[in-house]
Parts: C-alpha cells; sequence; structure tokens
C-alpha cells in the first residue's frame, strides 16, 4: 500500500535547515497495523504528515497504491485523501461549533455521500462506539474518552483504506486509551491497515510491526511479539 | 453542505457575541444609512418614466460661449432653432416646443387663482406620455387661446365636473377656452405646468406685449423656450447634433449676437438625464441634482467600507480560534474553494442579519429625514416598495462579499498541516500593519468628516450672523401678485402699523440674480453688473446711505427709463472718478439704453456672504417691481401681519397676502446646506461609531490574547496604571498618525469651500480643536473600557486557567 524510497523532508529557516526526516525508506502492506516510535522531535510526525499527505516531501519518492504521491498537488492530494485516508489526532481535533453527529458526518460532506446514507452510517457507527445517546452533544460536553471515539468514528465513516493516528491515547486516561486502541484493533482485523504514531510501548504493541526512529531515519524495524 | 456552513456560521455568531455584536452593528448602522440612500437615489431616478420610445426622446440645449471666455449651459434653446432641426433636416419624428408664457391669474365665475403653464402644441401629447381624461389630443392643441388644465387644476377652478368648454379669464394673456383635462400624471416628471395653452395663442401675446422678448422667429432668445425632439428610429443623437451644428453655423452667421455672447452651441440631451443631471440655468422642475447624489453616494460608501474594515479586521484577528475548524475541514478533503465558499457564505449570512437590523434603524431615521426641506424641495420621497427591498438584498449581498473576501481568501489558504502541529506556534499570517492600516484610516476619515462639519457649520452660521443692515427682522416682503401698484402703496402707505414702503425687482440678500451688460461708451467691451429696479424710496426704507447725488424722483408714471444709482464699486469698475465726478455721467445699458448717473450709495452687501463685493446697478421702471418692502413700526407682530391682511383685501378680495419677513428669506438662503450639514454630521457620526467599535473590537482582542501576559507583569509587581499605559499606547499612537493625515487633508479641503465664500471664518486652531477632542475622548473611552478592565482583574483567575 505504501512504498517510499529514500523519503526525506528539509525545513528551512533563514537561519537553520532541520532534517526531519533523512532518506527514510518504507514499505506497509494493505491490512498491516504499524506503530512508530522513537523520541521527541525524531520525524514521527513530519513521517506521518507526509504519508498523510498533510505535508509534500523534500525529496524521494512516496507511493501509495502503486501510484507516486509525493509530487502531487495541493488540490490531487486533497481527493488521494478525502477518498483513501482516515486521521486520528492526539488533541481529538473536534469542531466546537458542530455536534456529535455533525462531526462524524464531515467527511461525508465532502465525498458527496447522500443523505440518507450519511444518516445510516453515522447512525451505525454511533451505535458501535456505544455515544448514540451523545449524538446532539457538542465536543465540550463530552469527556475525552468520548470525544476521541467520535473522533475514531470521524476518521472511519468514509471507509477509508488507511487510518493514521498521531498519538491516539496521549490525552487519554489508561481506561479510555484501551478502548481506543482495543476499536483501532478491531478495525484492523476488519481490515484496516492502520499507522500509529505512539510514545507508549503498550499502545504500540497492539500493531503487529514497530519502527523505531530517531534523527529523522528508521533505525529498527521489528515485528511485535505475537507475530514473531 | 450549505446547511453546514450555516450551521456553523451561526454558532460561531452567537459564541463570540461580542464580536458578532461589533460586527453585525456596525454593518447595520452603516447599512441603514447606505439604504437610506439607495432609497433617495432609486426615487430621484424615477422621473420621466412613463414616456413612449423615450430612448430616443431629446431636450435641445444651448451652450453660450461668452465672449471673455468660458460658457454656460442653458436648458433653454431659440425657438428657431428646433424648428429648423425638424423642418431642415430628416432626422426629427417630433418636436414639441414649450414656451414659458402662460402665467398669471385665471378667473371663473369670480374664482381667480394664479395658473403657471406653458404653450405648446399637439405633438406634446405624442412625445410625451401624459394621457387626456376629456379631449381629443390632435385637436385639444389647435386653435388660439385653446387651454388644457391638469386634473388638479381643473378641480380647483371646477370641482367635481367636466370643464371643457368653459371660459377662463386672463387681464394679460386674454381669455381661454378649455378643451381638455389631464388624467393624473402617471408618475414623476421634470415638467412643471398647471396648464397647456395653445403655441398658436403666442402670436397674439406677442403683439399684444411689446414689452416681453419675442421668441417665435428670434434666434438670439435662447433662455425663453424648451424644445424636445423625438428622433425617427436610427437616426443617432451625434448625427442629429451634427446637423444643429450646422444650424449654428449657417443661421447665426450674420446675426448680431448679445453683446456678451461669442457664439453658441447646441446639443442633445436625453429624456434620461435630465433629471438627476446637471445643473443648467433655465432649468425646469426639481429633482436632486447628480452632483448630491454622488456626494451622497461615496459619504455612503465610505461608512459601509469602514465597516467592512471592521469585519475584515476583526475575522482575520480571530482568525486563530477558527484555524483548528479549517485545518480539520482540509484534512477532511475539503478544497480550498469549499472553504473560501464557506467564509464567504459565513459573511453573507452576517450581512443578511445586519440588513435585518438595518431595516429597523431605517425605519427610525426615515421620519427624520423626510423633514429635510431639501427632500421636499427636489420631490423626492423616501418609498419602500419591491424594487427597493430587491436592492437592499442585492446590496447585503455586496457587502457580504466585499467584507468576507479578504477573509476568506486568508483563511482559505491555510495549510492542513497547521493542525497536526501546535496551533501556537503556526504562523499564521501577519496581517498586523493592514488592521493598523484600516483602523488608521477610518479614524482619519472620521476626523476629517468632524472637521469639514466644523468648518461648513461655523461659516453658514457666519453667514446668517452676517448682517445686510437692511433692519431684516421689522422689513415684510410682500408679493405684488401682479396687482396694480398705485392702490396698494396707498393702502400700505396708510396702514397705521406701517412706517414706510418701498418696492423692488427682486430682493437683496438671496440667491436672486440679474444681471446686465453694461459699459460707459459704445466700442468699449460690455461688462455684466447685477441690476435690481428700486423705487424712490427704497434707499431710504433699506437705511442705506448716499454718498454723493440723489435718489431717483418719484415719477411711477414715466415712459422712459432715464436714471442710475451705482455703487462706489461699479465706479471703480468702469473708471469713473469720485462719486461726486461720477454724478450726470451716462452709462450704456444692454444694447443701447443711455443712463445718468443720479446718486451713489455706499458699498454694502447684496448677496449672500459667497459673493463678493462686486459693482452694483440700482434702475428705476416700476414696471418692473413685483415686491414691496413693508417697513412695520410696531413691536405687535400679529397685530400688524392681520392689518396687512386686511388692507390686502381691499385691494384684490379674491386673493391672500403673500408675505414673508426679510430675515426668514435670507435664513431661507442657507437652509438647503443646513440639511446637508445634517447629512454630513449623521453620516460623520456613523462613520466614527463604527469607527470606535472597530478600535473596540481590536481592544477585547488585544486583552484576549495578552491575558497571560498581563497577568505575569501583575504578579511581579506592575500596577494597574502601568498596565493601561502599557495596552493603550500602540492605539493612542494610532490615533495620533490618524490626526496627522485629518489635519492636513481637512486643512486643504476645508480652505477651498471657504474660498468659495467670498467673505468667510479664518481657518485656525479652534476649528480643528472639537474634533480632535472628540477622536481622541471616543477612542480612549473605548481602549479604556478594555485595558482598564484588564488590569484591574485577578490574575490568579487567569493562570489558574491557563
Amino acid at each position: 500500500m505504501i512504498k517510499t524510497t529514500n523519503l526525506s523532508k528539509v525545513y528551512r529557516t533563514e537561519e537553520v535547515e532541520t532534517t526531519a526526516l533523512n532518506d527514510v525508506d518504507l514499505e506497509i502492506k494493505e491490512g498491516e497495523f504499524v506503530s512508530v516510535m522513537g523520541p521527541s522531535g525524531c520525524g514521527k510526525s513530519t513521517l506521518l504528515n507526509v504519508l498523510g499527505m498533510i505535508d509534500s516531501p523534500s525529496g524521494g519518492t512516496y507511493h501509495f497504491l502503486g501510484e507516486e504521491v509525493g509530487s502531487l498537488s495541493e488540490r490531487k492530494r486533497s481527493n488521494v485523501r478525502k477518498h483513501n485516508l482516515g486521521f486520528v489526532f492526539q488533541s481529538f481535533n473536534l469542531i466546537d461549533e458542530l455536534t456529535v453527529f455533525e462531526n462524524i458526518e464531515l467527511p461525508m460532506l465532502y465525498t458527496k455521500v447522500p443523505n440518507s446514507e450519511r444518516k445510516a452510517r453515522v447512525e451505525e457507527l454511533l451505535e458501535g462506539m456505544n455515544i448514540m445517546h451523545r449524538r446532539n452533544h457538542f465536543p465540550q460536553q463530552l469527556s475525552g474518552g468520548q470525544q476521541q471515539r467520535v473522533a475514531v468514528a470521524r476518521a472511519i465513516v468514509n471507509r477509508p483504506k488507511l487510518i493514521l493516528a498521531d498519538e491516539p491515547t496521549g490525552n487519554l486516561d489508561s481506561a479510555n486509551g484501551d478502548e481506543v486502541m482495543k476499536i483501532l484493533s478491531q478495525l484492523n482485523s476488519e481490515g484496516t491497515t492502520i499507522l500509529m504514531v505512539t510514545h507508549s510501548q503498550y499502545c504500540a504493541e497492539f500493531g503487529n510491526r514497530i519502527i523505531r526512529m530517531l534523527d529523522g531515519q528508521v533505525v529498527t524495524e521489528n515485528l511485535v511479539k505475537q507475530y514473531l | 453542505m450549505w446547511t453546514n456552513y450555516l450551521k456553523v456560521a451561526l454558532r460561531s455568531l452567537f459564541k463570540n457575541k461580542s464580536f458578532s455584536f461589533i460586527n453585525i452593528f456596525g454593518l447595520a448602522a452603516s447599512m441603514s444609512v447606505c439604504l437610506l440612500v439607495i432609497m433617495l437615489i432609486r426615487d430621484a431616478y424615477q422621473f420621466d418614466r412613463f414616456h413612449p420610445e423615450s430612448d430616443r426622446v431629446y431636450r435641445m440645449i444651448t451652450d453660450a460661449q461668452r465672449k471673455g471666455g468660458g460658457e454656460e449651459s442653458y436648458a433653454t434653446i431659440p425657438l428657431p432653432v428646433g424648428k429648423a432641426l425638424t423642418e431642415d433636416f430628416s432626422y426629427v419624428q417630433s418636436w414639441v416646443p414649450l414656451v414659458r408664457r402662460l402665467n398669471g391669474d385665471f378667473r371663473y365665475d369670480g374664482k381667480t387663482l394664479p395658473v403657471r403653464g406653458l404653450l405648446t402644441d399637439g405633438a406634446f401629447f405624442d412625445v410625451f406620455g401624459f394621457q387626456l381624461e376629456y379631449g381629443n389630443p390632435l385637436t385639444v392643441l389647435t386653435e388660439p387661446n385653446s387651454i388644457v388644465l391638469t386634473s388638479e387644476t381643473a378641480q380647483k377652478f371646477f370641482p367635481g365636473s367636466n370643464p371643457v368648454g368653459q371660459v377662463l379669464e386672463n387681464d394679460v394673456l386674454g381669455n381661454f377656452k378649455v378643451t381638455g383635462v389631464l388624467a393624473p400624471f402617471p408618475g414623476k416628471t421634470h415638467l412643471e405646468f398647471e396648464a397647456l395653452g395653445a403655441l398658436s395663442t403666442l402670436t397674439g401675446i406677442e403683439q399684444a406685449n411689446p414689452e416681453l422678448s419675442p421668441v417665435l422667429d428670434n434666434w438670439n432668445n435662447y433662455y425663453s423656450t424648451y424644445s424636445f425632439v423625438r428622433l425617427r428610429e436610427g437616426v443617432s443623437k451625434e448625427a442629429a447634433e451634427q446637423a444643429l451644428k450646422q444650424i449654428a453655423t449657417d443661421a447665426f452667421a450674420d446675426l448680431e449676437l448679445e453683446s456678451r455672447d461669442a457664439g453658441y452651441r447646441f446639443r442633445l440631451q436625453s429624456l434620461g438625464q435630465i433629471t438627476p443631471g446637471p445643473v443648467l440655468s433655465n432649468n425646469m422642475g426639481r429633482g436632486l441634482p447628480e452632483l448630491l447624489l454622488w456626494f451622497l453616494g461615496v459619504l455612503s460608501g465610505i461608512v459601509i467600507l469602514s465597516a467592512c474594515f471592521n469585519y475584515t479586521n476583526l475575522t482575520i484577528a480571530r482568525a486563530l480560534n477558527r484555524a483548528k475548524e479549517i485545518g480539520v475541514r482540509k484534512v477532511m478533503g475539503a478544497s480550498r474553494w469549499q472553504v473560501f465558499r464557506q467564509f464567504i457564505s459565513e459573511s453573507i449570512v452576517v450581512a443578511g442579519i445586519a440588513l435585518v437590523l438595518a431595516f429597523g434603524l431605517l425605519q427610525l431615521t426615515i421620519p427624520l429625514f423626510n423633514q429635510l426641506q431639501f427632500l421636499e424641495f427636489s420631490d423626492v420621497s423616501l418609498v419602500l416598495d419591491a424594487p427597493v427591498a430587491g436592492w437592499f438584498l442585492a446590496f447585503a449581498i455586496v457587502v457580504g462579499l466585499v467584507a468576507g473576501l479578504l477573509p476568506a481568501l486568508v483563511l482559505s489558504r491555510f495549510q492542513p498541516l497547521a493542525i497536526m502541529q501546535k496551533l501556537q506556534n503556526v504562523r499564521l499570517f501577519s496581517r498586523i500593519g493592514l488592521r493598523k492600516v484600516l483602523l488608521v484610516s477610518q479614524f482619519a476619515v472620521s476626523l476629517f468628516f468632524m472637521v469639514m462639519l466644523t468648518i461648513i457649520w461655523k461659516q453658514v452660521n457666519y453667514a446668517l450672523q452676517g448682517n445686510f443692515g437692511f433692519g431684516e427682522h421689522t422689513l415684510v416682503n410682500i408679493d405684488t401678485q401682479d396687482k396694480e401698484l398705485g392702490p396698494l402703496f396707498a393702502e400700505f402707505r396708510q396702514n397705521a402699523h406701517v412706517e414706510q414702503v418701498s418696492a423692488v425687482s427682486h430682493l437683496m440678500g438671496t440667491w436672486e440674480d440679474s444681471k446686465i451688460d453694461v459699459r460707459t461708451e459704445m466700442q468699449a467691451e460690455p461688462f455684466g453688473v447685477r441690476d435690481y429696479f428700486v423705487d424712490d424710496q427704497y434707499l431710504d426704507n433699506m437705511d442705506l446711505k448716499l454718498v454723493a447725488g440723489t435718489s431717483f424722483p418719484d415719477n411711477p408714471t414715466q415712459q422712459r427709463e432715464l436714471f442710475a444709482v451705482v455703487n462706489p464699486k461699479f465706479l471703480e469698475q468702469f473708471k469713473l472718478g469720485t462719486p461726486a465726478e461720477a454724478i450726470g455721467k451716462p452709462i450704456i445699458i444692454g444694447d443701447s439704453t443711455t443712463l445718468t448717473i443720479r446718486g451713489v450709495v455706499e458699498d454694502f452687501l447684496y448677496k449672500p456672504l459667497n459673493y463678493a463685493l462686486e459693482p452694483l446697478l440700482l434702475r428705476y421702471d416700476p414696471a418692473q417691481w413685483n415686491i414691496l418692502n413693508v417697513r412695520l413700526k410696531t413691536t405687535d407682530v400679529p397685530a400688524a401681519i392681520t392689518a396687512l391682511e386686511r388692507s390686502w383685501k381691499r385691494i384684490d378680495p379674491s386673493t391672500d397676502l403673500s408675505y414673508q419677513f426679510y430675515d426668514e428669506t435670507v435664513q431661507e438662503n442657507f437652509a438647503n446646506l443646513y440639511d446637508i450639514i445634517w447629512i454630513v454630521a449623521y453620516f460623520g457620526a456613523m462613520g466614527i461609531l463604527i469607527a470606535c467599535m472597530g478600535l473596540l473590537g481590536m481592544a477585547i482582542y488585544s486583552v484576549e490574547t495578552r491575558a497571560k501576559e498581563i497577568s505575569i507583569r501583575k504578579v511581579i509587581g506592575a500596577a494597574p496604571a502601568d498596565l493601561i499605559r502599557m495596552l493603550s499606547k500602540g492605539y493612542l499612537s494610532l490615533l495620533v498618525v490618524a490626526t496627522l493625515l485629518a489635519v492636513p487633508a481637512s486643512f486643504l479641503l476645508g480652505s477651498k469651500v471657504l474660498e468659495s465664500f467670498a467673505f468667510h471664518i479664518p481657518l485656525n486652531v479652534l476649528v480643528f480643536i472639537p474634533g480632535i477632542l472628540v477622536l481622541f475622548g471616543l477612542g480612549m473611552l473605548t481602549i479604556g473600557s478594555q485595558t482598564v478592565r484588564a488590569a484591574l482583574n485577578n490574575p490568579a483567575n487567569q493562570l489558574r486557567t491557563e
């Protein structure tokens, strides 16, 4: 599904040049659940951004579903993104002015899913995430765990092939964190590919492969114990 | 998707109440001003919309080129020019001559009423869209001494009956047989008349009144008749104007022109461009001048732009609050265009809400504006109908687009990456400079308004206080209404309340004007001098002092004009020596009339203060006296007026005394100017209000974003005064910059305005101080309301939140 060769990302200011990604070669197959770990500033999030096509690489190639996407225009990247990718953020990033229902529905507005189908899909997810009773609440009226469940529901409502999760449990207590990880595992077991950035070894082990990064480079790649 | 946009827009507005209030109220206040102007402009363009094929109808007008250079445009044209264009060329389908020679008192069955009418022919009903209630349009104006009445005039003379066949009597023009009655006009028209007479009557009128300047075959009389033509289909205006050019060349080649004129150019003015249109001499009808509409349009444009600035400013300033939403939307797949569309529709929603509020404000302001004299004077009224409502809606959409354009462009440019990083670290944009420029412009424009207002207001007050020295408050001017003067003089002079009575052609100290060419020898170049026809009592009654010679002899029956009384400026102009030397010297007026200087009156102001003191010529011709100046000797004014009314009724029981106190007449000179001051003041107040709201928004935002800094500074020992100073300093400097921009600009324009008054107030620092004080007072109050609150807040609250 994903194949990068010599992928690099360099940030330049007037005084400093920072290499965030340095010749990263990476391959992720469909159905994998890959966790990316490493110290702060090692380039994990940059990798996620580039692979999620919300940032463009400075060098190298990036093939997504067999197509080179590293050099696509913003418009084309946006198109690939809305049909294939789902995002889960550490800070949930729900829109405060929209209700739970409307937040989950939002991605389908951009992919022009008909109204009746939108309603059905949102309700199915609300049911599955056990937040149906919160459908008309605004994000600030929910607990952190509930907010993240809404965020996950929003990420998967368009049935993406790949979910990119950036520390999805970072703002949650352990019980809610567990809940979210179980949902992601469930999605993976149903065939969705997942790429997750995390600081937590515990969470990383929900996946089947762990990539460790340092100074913008992939230093190790290991299968999680149960897959050895 | 649109529902989603609308929901977010409304919820976001509700969530940020203070900013929404500033945006919506600011837009509403300024929109109410613009709605008013839209109504004014729309109504001003409602004149002459009911005439058939009006795109081919033109008024023929004259540009009279003066010998001394320059030219003056007249709405009138010599009658033979219209005739020549119609008969000698094949361009004209119909020609309508209009002659203002049907004015006077008409009598029927003991009832006498003044009527102002026009002489014309049957083509009138072909070219214009007026319909007849009674009579046949092809024949009503065929026979001499036929008259067609408007329905209002017919009602006055013949209430409730068909007057066709009845005869109206006029002592000067003869008897007129009513041949038709017009239906009520289908719309507004610039054509002013209460009756239409047959043009064929004019020959008789001219023969019976040799003192009137003839018009029928007079190529030189370009100031008494109007000509309208409907061109044939396919004929261009340019082709017809080319023909007029040829007529001007051929017909005037061998003619002796008016002594001040070097030549004439004739043009066509489209019927749709008459009202509103350019200001022309002899213009018929009312309506607002085009210039004033532009002026109001520009003023309201400035006010609405100022409110749009606020919206732009605040929306961009608060972009950080929306960044997360935009980032999420983009990550979810929203394109830049979709985000742009969202923010534009949001600003249109805001403008729509503002429109509703503006409509409410408009209901409060309409009655105030309807009281303004100039609206009544211009036959313009504020009408709210479906087309106006349509304009309002379109206007709100345009305002939404203008206000939301820049924020939509800026916000839709956000990169979704922002959402993946800490928002605080994202450099949104560096629009601080732009916001400062917008704020400074708002305040500079507001101050400019205030200073200009102060200048005009002071000048008008100065002009009104500028005493003409006639003792205006005890003088009553009475319209003679063409009555015989001998009995009037006798009646008023024996009235116990009256001290003295004099007569004059038109009033001094007003805009009424008359000029005649004067020279001292036939070969000399003539010079136009303002002239008034006065009687022998005038100088004494007006308290004017002679510096040499004597006033006119009392000789109301004289056949020929003999004498002149002039002022020292006149002697200076024509190099006639000292006042004593000038007495007995001859002057030539008009084409050849010679008058002898009999007296020299001291220089005095005889025109409003925007006129310089110029040469003056007083003449004696009883036929020209239209107004009696009655000096009252009593302080019991109501009793005196009752006595004057009784005196008038003894002369003519069928009409009423028509009078006005001289001081009221003089005040009316500037009535329209006062109205304009009120309008500018209203616009200025709106401008200041909106600028202050913009400042308030920025101050709230600044205090919000610096809340943590303020708390930390407090904790480490800053006093409230230090904090207030720190927070206010930036805004204060903006006000200073605005002042530095507005003062020179208003000084320059103010000097230009005052230059148009020969006598004017000095342009000193006192003119600027009130505006600057208001600007700084309101500005500091606005900033202070936020900074003081922030400085007095308990820092623990803020730091705990952080």
